[in-house]
């Protein structure tokens, strides 16, 4: 567990037509630790993620200090650059992040490739990553075409896929919100399993504080485009500060039926 | 009366490629099931086992192969088109709010569409309506103008469950309706459905794979696998230990707390500037 962050974002703030959505927030993330990013639908988790990728959509305009890795990224182009080699990223629905004309294998080549990576052992890695993800028989997935999967499974061939990269941190935006909760567990499990042994640095965006409890080491609570609050997963859960928070956390407690 | 009656239902899908063999797959077997007023029933299942075709099956929009669905004591098995007053008092609301929601209309323009063809309401007394149920979800009346795609997920989805509440329906199948939601609307939201149920004696069809929501929300539940439905007490679900499928399912429901073993190597992340 080293201590220097490994992605940086300092005073980030991203402007749609004259409206602020995110008004200047910052935090960092280190290798070998999740930060989990919590907060309501619309608070601007999404956007903060896109926007460290350079993926915003078109109109929406960021501003801001990004640092992968203490390179400081200054342009688009150079966000652009670590996307996939340096911050992989795996999103909520995995059903229609998938091309369904082709094979999981074309889409291990075609992610390979686009990062020139396309070599003798390509083959042979993509069955260790899959592999890796909890694919018990790894052999006969690359000839599955997505449709012929569930939810669950494709969710883990794009943990694979972003494995097969060998980027040391992943942004993960909701990466269990579709799924049911036994495919839940299991892609958790396995999120909190390559945490252990690769030391791969998460930031993890869920709006599930469950979530939060099984997988994330650090805390910050977004709300209407800032940080309000922001800790330990302890601090967090124990004693929350902010009235926001101490809601979140007691109509989750609530539903858990947690005494 | 039970507002919604499914008897021994029957319902095979076609599984296989273009190029195989097709083979039959029974998601439904002989399923029985029963929905009176007011009561909210809790169906949980893992994805694929059949939880939304069985709702589909009860809003009359897919036919079953064999049994019989009726709706307010009418038989509707295998009708194409519900009659007008029985397509008002079944509504539902689906997990995709984007797939669920016409792109080019605008927020108010979706809730107004069920309250202009059932309720022939019009001007004023309908801009109020939209404003109303709008309130009713946690949105502002000023969003009625927006377009769909300026609304993040769940505030889509809210859209999604007032355009459902809109004609004061008998009976809301919520399929994973609230699952994208944050707890904190989802609280909100099935408040203002059990408060409707108190008041209009709604029923609700509550699918989702989340049993936290189902301890919550429902009085009855029901276990689907195998194309079959298997009753259990949502107050009771520590001593679910009968199915293997059931226990699988418990078993994954997430702490309430994070584990103490973690994170005790004291590192914190306040000397961060807010």
């Amino acid at each position: 567990m080293n201590g220097t962050p490994y992605l940086k974002v300092r005073d980030l703030q991203v402007h749609a037509a004259g409206k602020e959505l995110i008004s200047g927030i910052s935090f960092e993330a280190t290798q070998g630790r999740v930060m989990g990013l919590v907060g309501a639908s619309g608070s601007g988790k999404s956007l903060t993620c896109l926007s460290v990728l350079d993926l915003l959509p078109r109109g929406l305009s960021m501003q801001g200090r990004i640092t992968v890795d203490g390179v400081p990224l200054t342009c688009s182009t150079s966000r652009r650059d670590v996307r996939s080699r340096k911050v992989g990223m795996i999103l909520q629905n995995p059903m229609s992040c998938f091309d369904p004309v082709f094979t999981i294998r074309t889409h291990f080549k075609e992610t390979l490739s686009a990062h020139d990576m396309l070599a003798s052992d390509s083959a042979e890695r993509m069955l260790n990553a899959l592999e890796e993800v909890g694919f018990s028989d790894p052999r006969t997935v690359p000839d599955l075409y997505p449709f012929q999967m569930s939810g669950g499974m494709l969710q883990r061939v794009m943990v694979a896929l972003a494995l097969t990269l060998e980027a040391p941190f992943l942004i993960a935006d909701e990466p269990t919100t579709d799924l049911d909760t036994v495919a839940q567990a299991r892609v958790l499990d396995l999120l909190a399993g390559l945490k252990q042994r690769r030391g791969l640095g998460m930031l993890l965006v869920t709006h599930d504080l469950g979530v939060i409890a099984r997988l994330a080491d650090d805390v910050a609570v977004m709300h209407d485009g800032k940080i309000i609050e922001r800790g330990t997963v302890h601090d967090i859960f124990r004693n929350p500060r902010h009235e926001y928070t101490q809601n979140l956390i007691a109509t989750h407690l609530q539903f858990s039926g947690y005494h | 009366m039970p507002v919604i009656e499914l008897d021994n239902i029957t319902k095979t899908y076609g599984r296989g490629g273009f190029f195989r063999k097709q083979e039959r797959f029974t998601v439904l077997n002989n399923v029985d099931l029963s929905l009176r007023a007011g009561e909210c029933l809790g169906l949980v299942g893992r994805s694929g086992s059949g939880k939304s075709t069985l709702g589909r099956i009860m809003l009359g929009l897919e036919a079953p192969d064999s049994g019989t669905v009726r709706i307010l004591g009418q038989n509707v098995t295998g009708r194409k088109t519900l009659p007008t007053g029985l397509r008002r008092a079944v509504q539902v609301v689906f997990q995709d709010a984007i797939g669920s929601s016409n792109p080019r209309l605008t927020a108010g323009e979706i809730i107004a569409e069920p309250l202009r063809n059932f309720d022939k309401l019009k001007g004023r007394q309908l801009k109020d309506r939209v404003a109303e149920l709008l309130e009713q979800v946690g949105l502002s009346p000023d969003d009625a103008n927006k377009l769909p795609g300026r609304f993040s997920g769940g505030q889509l989805q809210r859209i999604c469950i007032a355009r459902a509440l809109a004609p004061s329906p008998r009976v809301i199948v919520l399929d994973e309706a609230v699952s994208s939601l944050d707890m904190l609307i989802q609280a909100r939201i099935l408040d203002l459905l059990t408060d409707l149920r108190k008041k209009h004696d709604t029923a609700y069809l509550f699918v989702t794979h989340d049993l936290r929501l189902v301890r919550r929300f429902c009085d009855r539940a029901f276990f689907m696998s195998d194309g079959s439905l298997h009753a259990f007490d949502p107050e009771k679900m520590a001593d679910m230990k009968g199915s293997k499928a059931l226990e699988e399912l418990f078993n994954a429901i997430l702490p309430p707390m994070p584990d103490s073993e973690r994170t005790s190597d004291g590192q914190r992340l306040d000397q961060v500037a807010v």
